[in-house]
Order: C-alpha cells, then structure tokens, then sequence
C-alpha cells in the first residue's frame, strides 16, 4: 500500500522539480514583464494620439498660447520616436530616455491645461471637456501600466535570482535582470492636475 | 462571482481598471502602501456603504438594481461609500479596490466602481477594460459633472450616487457583455423571478 503511494507521487514530484529550476517559470516571468511594457507602451501612445486633437481644440480658443501648443507638439514628436522594444527592457538607459521623453510631455500638458484656466469658453466647450477626460483617463492608464510593468519586472529579477529557479535562469536561459520604469523628474509621472 | 478587470496581476484574471474623473482639483496626494490603504473597507455587497450616506431603502434599491443589470447584461457594478482615502489617491485606491476585489468577469473585464469619498470629496468611476467602449472617458467624467456632482453640491448625496449609478447602469444596458440564450429574454427572466 505504501509503496504504490509512492509510485504514485513520483511523477508529480519529478514535474515539480523540473519546473522548479526555472525552466518554465524564467520565460513566463519574462514573457510577463514583456507583456506589461506593451502595455505601457500603448498607453502612452494613446496619449499621444490624443495630443493633436487637444492642440487643435486650444487653438481655436487661446491662440495666444502658441510658445505652450508648440512645447506639447514638439515634446510630443520627440517622445513618439523613442521606442523600447521587449529585448531592451533590460538596458536601465533606454528606458530612462523613454521615461524622460514622456516625462516632458506630461509636462507641457500640465503647462497647457494650467493656461486653460484662462480661458471660460474653452473650459466649457464639450469638445474640450471630452478631451480632458480622455487625457486624464489616459493618464490614470498609464500609472496603473507603470505600476503593472514595474511589479512585473520585480517578480521576474527575483525570480531569477533566487534558488531554485536562478539554475535554470543562469544555465538555460542565460537570463538579465530588467529595469523597472522610474520617472525621471519629481513629479513627472503625475497627471496634470485637472480640474473638474 | 466577482472577477474584474481589476484583478491581481498573477492571478490569471485581469485587471485594470481605468478610472475617471474626480471632484475638485486638488493635487495628488502621496499614497502609503495603497493595499494597507484600502483594506479599511471590505465587500459586503452590491453597494458597500462605509460612509452611511445611504438609507437601507435606497441601499437596498441600488443592490437590486446592480443584480439585475449583471444578470441580465453582464457588467458588475459596485458602489462603494468610504470614510477615509487614507491619503491614497483616489484614481489609485478606486483601481486598487477593483483589483483586490475583483469585480466583474475575470474574462470579460466587465468591472465597474463607482467610489464616492465624502470627506474628500472626491468621487471616482473605475472602469475594468472590457467596459472601456461603452463606458468612455468622456462618458464618465460627464456622468460626474452632470448627475452626481450638482446633487453633492446641494448635499444631496443619495440623490448625487442613485442619479450617477442610473445613468451608468442605462449605458451599461445598451451594449451588453453577455448574450442571453434565446429563451432568456431579459423578459422570461423577468417572468422567472415573477414566479
């Protein structure tokens, strides 16, 4: 009766320490952190795509905010051609270029919607209000993606620096550590405060 | 059953809501640990009122309400009243409840919070992901301006979250995330309860 127990067990118990050097779990951490970083990724360009439009919508109000439309423009193009792909995510400069070019945006933006204040009809206008709240959507998606990526990478470095899992880590898939998402200047990372 | 958009990361079901729209303009606070932050408050039901801003009626209205709109249409919605933010950012603490919480169907996404912090007057639509369509930024933040904040201004908060839960619940109606078998009928369940 024992014995046929054991038997029994025997095939679990090898599949669990199979697994549990790393071999399956170093790639789905990985894959995971990978997954998270689209994630930002698109956020961010959801953002983008919003800009044109919101800069269209200001003009047609405050014209005289040229210097501010075109800081958000340019901070937008500059952001727009910087890319990390999934295999960079371990290069910590990359992704701190990355961070510091979404950062200016974050920060034009902030600039435009404080002049906004300015202008009544502009804040009441239902085209503007509807991107307002995109943006500031857009914005709450983009620190729960950050959040998301940077806890994924978490698990995944640990995964791959702990016992038993560091085995299969070091040995089969020669895997790196990757870096978390760190907003590069005080505040940049936060939504423009918005106004409602 | 309760899995949302909000889930935890690991746990296979998904999550993330988006959350939209907030009272008063003032600026974000910095958030303790957000999971010791929202613990505070526990899911009782449909409608967790820590807050006591609703009479038993009411709250009992809203939970019927909310029970009919998942049957019949999918989306989980839950109202939550609390006393205290703890300091947690509301966009944060409304995600991180969706999340711990799990609303909505873990597959479909179809999670919604409606957060109301009185004594920071603040008020919050998380929205899981697979409610992004029909519940749009705009759509929220207009729910917010229109129907929930001219009541709270007056003091009315019933009125203010039964208004806002109203118009959500009629948006959510419009595009279901579930289909109903042919003979289930938003109808013949109706005629079902009846009997």
């Amino acid at each position: 009766m024992r014995s046929k127990f054991t038997k029994f067990l025997a095939v679990p118990v090898l599949a669990l320490a199979l697994s549990a050097c790393g071999i399956n779990s170093v790639p789905t951490a990985e894959e995971q952190a990978k997954a998270k970083w689209a994630d930002v990724e698109s956020t961010y360009q959801r953002r983008a795509d919003l800009i044109p439009n919101l800069v269209e919508t200001v003009k047609g109000f405050a014209a005289q905010e040229q210097d501010t439309l075109t800081a958000v423009v340019e901070a937008r193009a500059k952001a727009t051609s910087i890319q990390v792909s999934a295999d960079d995510l371990g290069d910590a400069s990359k992704i701190q270029e990355f961070a510091a070019a979404q950062g200016a945006v974050s920060q034009g933006l902030g600039r435009l919607l404080a002049t906004v204040e300015a202008y009544p009809d502009l804040k009441s206008n239902q085209n503007f209000l509807a991107l307002q709240s995109q943006l500031e959507g857009t914005e709450n998606r983009i620190n729960v993606a950050r959040r998301d990526y940077n806890e994924a990478v978490r698990e995944y470095n640990t995964t791959i620096r702990t016992f038993p899992d560091i085995i299969g880590a070091k040995i089969i898939h020669g895997a790196e550590p990757m870096a978390p998402f760190a907003a590069t200047t005080e505040g940049a990372d936060e939504a423009p405060t918005v106004a409602f | 059953m309760i899995v949302s958009r909000l889930s935890l990361l690991n746990s296979g079901a998904i999550a993330s809501l988006l959350v939209v729209g907030c009272t008063d303009a003032t600026a974000p606070t910095d958030g303790q640990s957000p999971n010791v932050a929202e613990a505070a408050v526990q899911l009782t039901g449909r409608v967790v009122d820590q807050a006591g801003l609703l009479n038993d009626k009411v709250e009992k209205i809203l939970t019927k309400r909310l029970a009919s709109l998942e049957r019949e249409a999918g989306p989980q919605f839950v109202i939550v009243t609390t006393n205290s933010l703890n300091g947690v950012d509301i966009a944060e603490y409304s995600v991180n409840l969706g999340r711990r919480w799990a609303i909505g169907h873990s597959e479909r996404d179809d999670g919604v919070i409606l957060l109301v912090a009185p004594n920071e007057r603040k008020v919050r639509i998380a929205v899981g992901y697979g409610l992004e369509g029909s519940l749009t930024d705009p759509f929220c933040a207009k729910v917010i301006r229109e129907n929930i904040l001219p009541a709270f201004e007056n003091g009315k908060m019933e009125e203010g979250i039964i208004s806002g839960a109203d118009s959500l619940i009629a948006k959510m109606r419009m595009s279901p995330t579930i289909k109903l078998n042919d003979n289930e009928s938003p109808l013949t369940l109706k005629e079902k309860q009846a009997s």
